[in-house]
């Protein structure tokens, strides 16, 4: 196999790019095929503003488009930056199911170390 | 439960299509700058060799039939999960890809003396799918 010289802050990037986006594709898609195991983490306020079943769609669509933005590499900071306040948001919506949500603050910190990579010098 | 894991194998497949169809992308569009490797590697010592193409198709777009049948056969499991054969043909598939990523594994360590990030990454979501395809 030939060496190569490896630039670790483009695959440390990479990385954290396809750890946001997996979820965020995950649950996107799971909260289509089995939306009643979804809404109840949306907050009540949505709930009774609009339908339980557009309001999952519409979420479900955030959550993939942020999936393709994060895998594009296209404005990275600022897709991490989306990321990070989407699952602050959803973190802080149901923070009194904190035994469930306590891994979205890992990838909330994730996301803030993709923005943080992404700075510029 | 199975619906999880529905959801887990249509998530592996659209990885597996993003990941074949950059590969796809790349090739064709004209005046494509290269490959974007995360390790600064240069792909295109195995994306472009004589093992490219397998079968009079090229690689990448086998894999990316591959990746969208297999979504478009996770749509239809979680239509009518009654349908218990086309489970089994998924894991058959299924099985069918990851032998044939590892045998691409082989062409990069035994023949092409080289890898490619991309393909090693398409192998590890194939191992992944087939993993899942077991729990469907």
């Amino acid at each position: 196999m030939k060496k190569t010289t490896c630039d670790y802050s483009k695959l440390t990037s990479f990385i954290l790019r396809v750890a946001l986006a997996v979820p965020f594709l995950f649950a996107a898609i799971d909260a289509t095929l089995q939306p009643e195991a979804w809404i109840g983490f949306m907050p009540l306020f949505f709930r009774n503003l609009l339908p339980e079943a557009l309001l999952l769609v519409a979420f479900s669509l955030h959550q993939a488009g942020l999936t393709f933005w994060l895998l594009s590499g296209w404005k990275t900071k600022e897709a991490a930056v989306f990321a990070a306040l989407t699952l602050l948001i959803i973190t802080a919506a149901n923070i009194t199911v904190l035994e469930i949500v306590f891994r979205d603050i890992g990838l909330l910190l994730a996301a803030v170390a993709l923005g943080v990579l992404h700075l510029k010098k | 439960m199975s619906t999880v894991f529905t959801a887990s194998f249509m998530t592996l497949a659209i990885a597996g299509i993003v990941d074949a169809g950059y590969l796809v992308w790349k090739h064709y569009k004209n005046n494509a700058k290269p490959l974007v490797c995360p390790l600064d590697h240069d792909c295109s010592t195995v994306t472009e060799s004589k093992w490219s193409h397998i079968f009079f198709f090229r690689n990448e777009v086998l894999g990316l039939l591959f990746y969208a049948s297999m979504l478009a056969a996770g749509i239809i499991v979680f239509l009518a999960p009654e349908f218990i054969l086309l489970k089994i043909l998924i894991k058959l598939a299924a099985g069918g890809g990851l032998l044939f990523s590892l045998f691409l594994i082989w062409v990069q360590i035994y023949k092409i003396k080289d890898y490619c990030f991309y393909c090693m990454l398409s192998a590890l979501i194939t191992l992944l799918l087939f993993m899942n395809s077991l729990l469907l």
